[in-house]
């Protein structure tokens, strides 16, 4: 006899699941954003304009596709605006002050980047220290690291074809930052959505427990994370090397805020087991739509962090309450 | 009809600081039975399970399956060897739909990418097959009801191929038509030749499904009784270590045969 149906579940509607996507806020957010925009001023809704906000939201996308996957399985990563700081400044020092070839000073840096994400996994993971504890030592530390190799100065990038190749040229109008973002948010999506890595860090920050008996390691995944996360938050800050032209000691500070703010305001949640990579680059386009909105209408540059400030909390408030109100539903 | 023991063990010991948790404890299930575990809290059951599952290691002692010694230190080991524990609350990640909750750290692939479609597929077969009525693999587990849980857990320690199924108190905090449905596939589970390993507090629901009950009580095995041949009275003076209850039972029994 076939087990009697203990509470119907009503199928879901496409409209329903548009409704439930942790990225419908966010898309609202944009369009919301995009149209004061558009009727406060006409300087927005130009090309060169659009290219300047997708430029600049390259680095924090990148940073947040990344993060986002220690955020999903429970952990974070508040040295992420150091990090992406270090990538500049050393991939300047080896290539101007020690005079190394292009490619192997990348290298080393994106190598530096992965010894580092490993130390702060590590530390987290295998010595149970909460990562934001762990992190917050890294973000001092590191940023000490930077103004000591910088020597407090901004070290300007040698002529390199090469590198103008990778990371400082454009096409079609378009920056290659820009599409740097769009191939790494890419990757990293698929990696999330369609691979048992992915799979792991969602059951994880799910639930840690059921995660380990179901035979997941655990501290491997979440070491992995971190090392991910870093790596693409080094590289980032050799790619801003490419758009600027060159490091500067404070590259990156403060920009945790912006990082973790991309992916709030995602849909990901901060205590683990949800949020999209699609969502954190949407995101990272709210903050930068903000921010380029405030610069266009002449207010003073300091409202842009209490705009980011302000959006993250509402993020977070607005997740919190719808997550509450699905909850309140199913029982 | 011969049936291979398919777990055994041995003079199993656990301390936990000043706490002798598990003193010298054989244990055995056979395929095709379901043995029940019953004790008072902090009779050593929990620990019995952690060792199986390897989530716990003994101090002495080992583990044998089909006769075998096997080192079983970690979960994985376990699931490797055949064992499957469900924990009461442990064992779903609630923000995951049905379909990756059954294949849960054993996902399908392709070219390293998660076959989704397919993990569906197969976890909307199996749940036919166990008689789970579930209206889609595609709905999120905490959008479920606590049976509906419970039977997903059984359902991927089915799937995995387990020849022995752990049950830590599956039917706690459950309605009484959802503790029918656990209780039924547990069943259906001992009827497909698996071992079920049952703790629960539920006298009635022990009588009613197992084969064999074992009391433990201080660590130390107390008691195994056939069901068949056991009643409610005899199990919980073994449970609660009242000898006296099991004699003065015996002499009402006595009394009443004199009188017939």
């Amino acid at each position: 006899m076939a087990t009697k149906v203990e509470r119907p579940e009503k199928p879901e509607t496409r409209i329903g699941r548009i409704l439930r996507a942790e990225e419908f806020g966010v898309v609202v957010a944009i369009i919301g954003v995009v149209v004061v925009a558009i009727s406060l001023t006409p300087n927005f809704a130009v090309g060169t304009n659009i290219n300047t906000i997708l430029q600049q939201i390259s680095y924090v996308a990148i940073c947040a596709a990344g993060m986002s996957l220690v955020v999903i399985c429970g952990e974070i990563d508040l040295s992420i605006g150091s990090i992406y700081g270090l990538g500049a400044v050393m991939y300047t020092w080896l290539s101007v002050k020690l005079d190394w070839p292009v490619l192997p000073s990348i290298v080393l840096t994106l190598i530096l980047g992965v010894f580092i994400g490993w130390l702060n996994g590590y530390v987290s993971v295998r010595l149970n220290i909460p990562s934001f504890v762990v992190t917050l030592a890294g973000l001092g530390a590191l940023r000490g690291a930077i103004l000591l190799i910088a020597g407090g100065v901004p070290i300007y990038a040698k002529e390199s074809k090469t590198f103008t190749a990778l990371v400082g040229g454009s096409f079609l109008g378009i920056s290659s930052q820009v599409f740097w973002m769009l191939a790494l948010c890419t990757i990293v999506g698929v990696i999330l959505a369609k691979t048992k890595f992915g799979s792991d860090l969602y059951a994880i920050g799910g639930n840690k427990v059921a995660a380990q008996n179901a035979g997941i390691n655990v501290s491997k995944v979440k070491i992995q994370s971190f090392i991910i996360s870093s790596f693409l938050a080094t590289w980032a800050g050799i790619m801003l090397v490419g758009w600027l032209g060159s490091s500067n000691p404070l590259t990156g500070q403060g920009s945790e805020l912006l990082i973790v703010g991309a992916i709030a305001v995602g849909g990901a949640s901060l205590f683990g087991g949800s949020g999209t990579i699609l969502g954190a680059t949407l995101g990272a386009i709210v903050g930068g739509l903000i921010t380029n909105v405030l610069v266009l209408v002449g207010v003073n540059g300091n409202w842009t962090f209490v705009a980011n400030g302000l959006l993250i909390l509402a993020a977070v408030v607005i997740n919190t309450l719808v997550r509450k109100k699905r909850k309140t539903l199913r029982t | 009809m011969t049936t291979t023991a398919i777990l055994r063990a041995e003079g199993l010991a656990k301390r936990f600081g000043g706490v002798q948790a598990l003193n010298a404890v054989d244990f055995e299930c056979k395929a095709g039975e379901v043995v029940a575990l019953m004790g008072d809290n902090g009779a050593g059951k929990s620990t019995l399970i952690r060792i199986l599952c390897g989530a716990t290691k003994p101090d002495s002692g080992q583990i044998l399956i089909n006769g075998t010694v096997r080192s079983i230190s970690r979960p994985q080991d376990a699931v490797t060897n055949g064992i499957s524990v469900v924990y009461q609350d442990l064992a779903l990640v609630g923000s995951m739909d049905v379909a990756r909750n059954v294949f849960l750290g054993h996902e399908l692939r392709k070219f390293g990418f998660i076959r989704i479609s397919k993990m569906r597929e197969e976890a909307t077969m199996l749940l036919g097959q166990l008689k789970i009525n579930i209206s889609s693999s595609k709905l999120q587990v905490e959008s479920l009801s606590g049976g509906q849980r419970q039977c997903i857990a059984i359902a991927r320690a089915v799937r995995l191929g387990s020849d022995f199924v752990l049950l830590d108190e599956p039917t706690a905090a459950l309605g009484p038509e959802q503790q029918a449905n656990v209780l039924r596939i547990v069943t259906e589970l001992r009827n497909a030749g698996k071992g079920v390993v049952l703790i629960s507090h539920n006298i009635d629901q022990v009588l009613a499904v197992s084969d064999r009950i074992v009391v433990m009580r201080g660590g130390q095995v107390a008691g195994m009784r056939n069901t068949k041949e056991t009643n409610t009275q005899e199990i919980v003076s073994m449970i609660v270590g009242d000898q006296s209850f099991v004699k003065h039972n015996l002499q009402n029994q006595s009394t009443s045969l004199k009188g017939e």
